[in-house]
């Protein structure tokens, strides 16, 4: 008794072991800290933390299937839409804790929308508004514990820049992933960038005139592909040997 | 209990803090009136970033990045100019450590920062192209012409009796050159044997110049063929292939020699003509075997020849003879081979 039926397809990917079931949810035990991806139905897979069944002895920072779906069901009725607005939840939280200087972002994230979704059963009758204010002032309160708890002293990151071997893959894979680029995008990325001071804002609004759009558009559209580029060159310093090929 | 904070909207927070229960934190009921920030406030958004507002400002904050689409972008795009800023040495000192002391605290912003110190120097080397711009509507003279006649009916009457001239005069024209034809075609034809004989000089002349293009072609690719394994920078190994040698050109086929001190074998296949939008490349060793996908390239022009350069880490180049397959992608994404370029590592 007591195994919990998935919303969708269910993965496991996370620190139990490897002898268990890859579809969790029908052993029915407690997965500390697992991260489920769950596939919605259209294919696509998404990812849910810190689920504990329901016979477990509840783990503060855990929550059931049951919350869980509720939660879910609290943010879009429409699952699928749902998964969507949970990761653009989860991924701004992540940015909130950022910005408090947290150095465990994520993991006060999780914790912010478990709470959320324990709470949940009390509050969703009388509650009015954007489920997404509910988080944030939900979010305050974590970093506020989390504070008192164990404030991080602060790590500066060392000024110099890496060693020049390092360099010299760095711009390999920088230069590889400037090719990966559209034509367009590539010479946008460049050209944003460039000169400094009055020179650089004069230039960024003829650049975004010659574009025929806006200069908040042009900006958000360059921060994006140089988000993409970092990504890129990420994944190709971790690939190392592999990416070249 | 009602708070009231600069309020630009009303938006509805928590009903109650949950840390009442769990951690003990003054409980906050009803609806609070809460600033959000204007988008458009760089300098609010950068203390934010820098750690320097209220706790209030510091929340309201946050439910703005919570609840506005573009919210995020937004953050992200003043992360990237506060980095900016600092790289080129323009914080103040207090933003400077504050910068330190609480902006790069989180990995995410110091991985943020590295990349950023790499993108700016490539940048700053890389001449940049230019952006296409979006094309202007095509307008034709029929168009601007009826434009015209719309605000100046004047104008009107005038196009409409100049098209008549222009019409009668064409006829006349085209009635007085055909009586003309007739006389040009038997001169013609008396012409076109001595036409031929002139046309046949001509292409024995082209085939001479077309010999002469080959050799110079040939001696070039020798050239290229002949800057073997040149030191780039201590540490990438830049060699430049021949279009020209096949596998049996043993001897002469471009060697490149690695050093332990080796980070990256970049080779040059220059490009007989540039027809393709786009090329890929594949590595073939000396058995035949393709080593990994195609790489999809475009050309670049190195001392005015055109080019396709790939880079490869020496370790994924063990002592043998290998070759690239270099093939054309076309607009209609299809692929045609055009030639293999040889060489050997040591």
């Amino acid at each position: 008794m007591g195994c919990i039926p998935a919303p969708w397809g269910v993965e496991i990917m996370s620190r139990r072991p490897k002898s268990s079931s890859p579809l969790g949810f029908h052993e029915c035990g407690r997965y500390n800290g697992a991260q489920r991806k769950v596939a919605a139905p259209n294919g696509e897979l998404r990812r849910f933390r810190s689920l504990s069944s329901t016979h477990a002895k509840p783990d503060p920072d855990e929550i059931t299937q049951e919350q869980l779906n509720l939660l879910l069901d609290w943010l879009d009725p429409d699952r699928e839409k749902a998964g969507i607005r949970y990761e653009q939840i989860r991924k701004r939280l992540i940015k909130i804790f950022v910005c408090r200087a947290s150095n465990n972002p994520e993991e006060l994230a999780d914790k912010t929308i478990n709470r959320v979704a324990r709470k949940l059963p009390e509050i969703r009758a009388t509650y009015v508004g954007d489920p997404a204010h509910y988080f944030a002032g939900v979010a305050a309160n974590i970093m506020r514990e989390a504070i008192r708890k164990d404030r991080i002293p602060a790590i500066g990151m060392p000024d110099s820049p890496s060693a020049t071997e390092d360099r010299e893959k760095d711009y390999s894979c920088l230069e590889k992933c400037m090719e990966k680029l559209d034509t367009e995008d590539r010479s946008l990325v460049l050209d944003y960038y460039r000169l400094e001071g009055q020179a650089k804002i004069d230039h960024r609004r003829q650049l975004a005139e010659q574009l025929g759009i806006g200069l908040n558009a042009l900006r958000i559209r360059a921060c994006r592909i140089r988000s993409d580029l970092q990504a890129c060159m990420q994944k190709c310093r971790a690939e190392g040997a592999e990416f070249a090929k | 209990m009602s708070r009231r904070r600069r309020g630009i909207r009303e938006i509805e927070p928590p009903g109650q803090s949950l840390l009442n229960e769990e951690g003990g934190l003054p409980e906050v009921k009803g609806v609070l009136t809460i600033m959000v920030p204007k988008t458009t406030d760089a300098k609010a958004l950068r203390k934010y970033l820098l750690g320097d507002l209220s706790t209030e400002d510091q929340e309201a904050f946050e439910l703005w990045l919570m609840s506005e689409d573009d919210a995020y972008d937004m953050v992200l795009a003043a992360e990237d100019d506060l980095i900016d800023e600092f790289l080129a040495g323009k914080l103040s000192v207090t933003e400077s450590q504050q910068f330190h002391n609480h902006f790069l605290i989180a990995l995410e912003r110091q991985r943020k920062l590295e990349f950023s110190r790499i993108f700016r120097e490539y940048a700053n080397r890389k001449p940049v192209p230019a952006v296409p711009t979006l094309p202007a509507p095509a307008r034709s003279f029929w168009k601007e012409l009826g434009a015209l006649c719309r605000l100046q009916p004047a104008y009107g009457a005038v196009s409409a009796a100049l098209i008549l001239l222009m019409i009668g005069g064409g006829y006349w024209s085209g009635v007085s050159s055909s009586a003309l034809r007739l006389d040009s075609t038997k001169a013609a034809l008396q012409q076109a044997e001595t036409q031929r004989h002139d046309l046949q000089l001509q292409i024995d002349e082209i085939q001479a110049t077309s010999k002469q293009l080959s050799s110079q072609l040939a001696q070039l690719d020798n050239a290229f063929g002949d800057l073997q394994s040149v030191a780039v920078s201590g540490s990438v190994v830049a060699l430049n292939l021949s279009p020209i040698l096949t596998r049996s050109s043993n001897d002469d086929l471009p060697t490149a020699q690695p050093t332990p001190a080796t980070h990256l074998i970049q080779f040059v296949l220059p490009l007989l003509d540039d027809n393709y939008p786009a090329y890929s490349v594949a590595l073939v060793d000396g058995e035949g075997k393709r080593r990994g996908p195609r790489q999809p390239l475009a050309a670049r022009t190195i001392q005015n020849v055109k080019a396709i350069v790939v880079t490869f880490p020496p370790e994924s180049l063990p002592a043998g003879d290998y070759s690239f397959e270099l093939s054309g992608i076309t607009n209609s994404d299809e692929t045609e081979a055009i030639r293999e370029y040889y060489f050997r590592v040591r």
